[in-house]
């Protein structure tokens, strides 16, 4: 798989909606039925530039969400590749019906971006936060889930997307993050990526969650001498089973995902190592069972043990 | 003027539809009461209104079918029958049976005649929204037929799409909405009222045909009236229709939204349909 004309360095701090922004030019270039579909979050989607080369490839809904998919829907029965744009708690809850019956029924390809997921909108409010998008598109029929690590992997997150011609749901945390992989890594959807080797334990994790993990397996290496393992699991559905299974040979797994914690990745990932029969430690990180008063995220993160203090704290309490 | 010829044609096979629906009603369950009410439009829809190829349902220059009062899929696969697309003893055979063609929903994934799965209420005329876009952008001349209930315009997304269509000027979208008056608890002016109905489409920017939806010739006439489809509002024809209609007990009536008719019953109202048939047309 090519990667896109776009030109990001390891390191280069870059926002998972600006990394969408800047390749969507080259996507459309690309693919000429893809057309891009916003519920009046143009800004905030950052599609200008898109807008600018293709305006009549661009539609916009209004405040509606539930049309924004049916919508999507009913073009891509005529054969376009609807991208569409709205805040992860909208998109997931107000038109999950409309993704679930309009899109995956028939499973059309259409791929759904939802922004601010898990506590990354924290400040917004729990109006604005993705803390159940993660659960809702995993049991959807059809629906293939994303939650990118970097922005060098969305840009070939959205060409894989394009080409599997299915449902497919990205899931976009707001925050500027580093590039965790060389421009040439291989992205491929269901299969994990692993930014650290290490065979004492195992953090399994998404987004924001992979970048913490670096941070804490790192000073646990510094601190007590063990390599810890990253698992970058950036496709939610469907899991990369063989990942988890030699994750859990290390025998201590924590996995964190930027979502609350029932119908999270921890649970996917403590479900398939339950089923396989593998005996291994396990801890789960993520948004508990409440609602927040506003708050930043790293507030949050730090609360609930998903920073990277906490995610060190919880795989040192492993050993 | 409608052709009086093709009025009296269509008109027929309607009557021929509403005999089969009785007769489907008599085996199992079915939506009787929403499917009598619309059976008239569907009919004109399949034999008239619809540029169609029975023979290739993926056919690109077609005009587009959506059934947004899902429910309604036996009338639908009736009519469809009606024109070739199934054998009709099929819809018998298997209907409501393991992966079968036809059931209480419409559904794509076993039967090809089937464009967008439906039976959720207020999905339909937004995905059909999106087609009526989508044909607009490939420069195609079909329209997009959709069928609405009146008790499913309670559903915001209804309204979301009214907007939509209205805003990308899509005049290739044509909605049949089946004003029976009622919805599944009873008079939608008890429960939740819709008057001034027409006047709420026309106020979204719509092009408002209000009719009576038994009126074979009136639904003929709506047809021809359609504007082009390159033109820039989209039409929405409003059958006055009578839910159960034509069925002394069914009509109006909430208990027969949806039902089985026993023996009893199922002569009753096929001894109605067919003295109606011949007080109208003088033969049986």
């Amino acid at each position: 798989m090519s990667g896109m004309p776009v030109t990001l360095t390891i390191g280069q701090l870059l926002s998972a909606r600006d990394a969408v922004g800047t390749c969507l030019g080259s996507l459309g270039d690309k693919y000429d039925n893809m057309v891009v579909l916003t519920a009046d979050v143009d800004v905030s989607s950052r599609i200008g530039a898109f807008k600018e080369k293709y305006p009549d490839r661009c539609y916009n809904t209004g405040i509606a969400e539930q049309s924004l998919m049916s919508v999507a829907a009913g073009m891509a029965h005529e054969g376009f590749k609807p991208l569409t744009f709205a805040f992860a708690p909208f998109a997931t809850m107000r038109a999950c019906e409309q993704i679930r019956t309009d899109i995956c029924y028939s499973n059309l390809p259409v791929i759904i971006i939802g922004n601010g997921a898990g506590y990354s909108n924290g400040i917004s409010g729990c109006t604005h936060c993705g803390l159940e998008d993660s659960a809702l598109m995993v049991a959807c029929n059809n629906m293939t889930v994303i939650e990118p690590g970097d922005p060098q992997q969305i840009i070939k997150v959205l060409e894989a997307a394009m080409d599997i011609n299915t449902p497919v749901y990205i899931r976009l945390g707001r925050e500027a993050t580093a590039s965790l992989y060389p421009e040439d890594v291989e992205y491929e959807i269901g299969k994990a990526l692993i930014p650290r080797r290490g065979d004492d334990g195992a953090f399994i994790c998404t987004g924001i969650m992979v970048h913490f993990a670096m941070e804490a397996a790192k000073r646990i290496k510094e601190d007590l001498g063990k390599d810890i393992r990253v698992v970058d699991m950036h496709t939610i559905k469907p899991l990369d089973k063989e990942a988890i299974f030699d994750a859990a040979k290390t025998g201590r797994v924590v996995a964190a995902q930027d979502h609350n914690l029932l119908g999270g990745l921890g649970q996917l990932v403590g479900s398939a190592i339950a089923e396989a029969g593998f005996a291994c430690k396990l801890l789960c990180r993520g948004c508990p069972d409440e609602f927040v008063p506003i708050a930043n995220p790293e507030f949050l993160y730090a609360r609930n043990g998903m920073d990277a203090n906490g995610l060190y704290e919880a795989m040192k309490s492993l050993f | 003027m409608a052709d009086k010829a093709l009025v009296r044609r269509i008109d027929k096979a309607a009557l021929d539809t509403k005999m089969k629906l009785l007769d489907l009603c008599h085996q199992t369950l079915i939506h009787i009461g929403g499917d009598m009410s619309v059976c008239d439009m569907m009919t004109a829809i399949w034999q008239y209104a619809m540029n169609y190829d029975v023979k290739n349902p993926r056919w690109e220059g077609r005009d587009r079918f959506v059934l947004s009062k899902g429910h309604a899929a036996a009338v639908t696969s009736f009519s469809q029958a009606a024109i070739g697309c199934y054998d009709v003893r099929d819809i018998y055979k298997e209907y409501g049976t393991d992966f079968g063609r036809f059931g209480m929903h419409s559904c794509n994934l076993a039967n090809p005649y089937v464009d967008v799965s439906t039976g959720s209420l207020g999905h339909g005329l937004p995905v059909a929204t999106g087609m009526a876009a989508a044909l607009r952008k490939k420069g195609s001349m079909s329209r997009v037929f959709c069928v609405v209930g009146d008790g499913e315009c309670d559903e915001g997304s209804i309204w979301e799409s009214a907007i939509f269509a209205h805003h990308y000027k899509l005049g290739n979208l044509v909605v049949f909405a089946d004003r029976n008056g009622m919805s599944f608890d009873g008079n939608t002016e008890d429960y939740m009222s819709l008057e001034p109905f027409a006047d709420k489409w026309s106020a979204f920017g719509w092009n408002v045909i209000a009719i009576n939806g038994h009126d074979m010739e009136a639904i003929i006439e709506a047809i021809d009236s359609l504007p082009a489809t390159d033109s820039h509002k989209p039409t929405i024809i409003i059958g006055k229709t009578v839910k159960g209609h034509g069925i002394s007990f069914m009509e109006n009536n909430p208990g027969w939204h949806a039902g089985c008719l026993n023996e009893e019953d199922w002569n009753k109202a096929t001894d109605e349909l067919t003295e109606a048939c011949e007080r109208k047309w003088g033969v049986k």
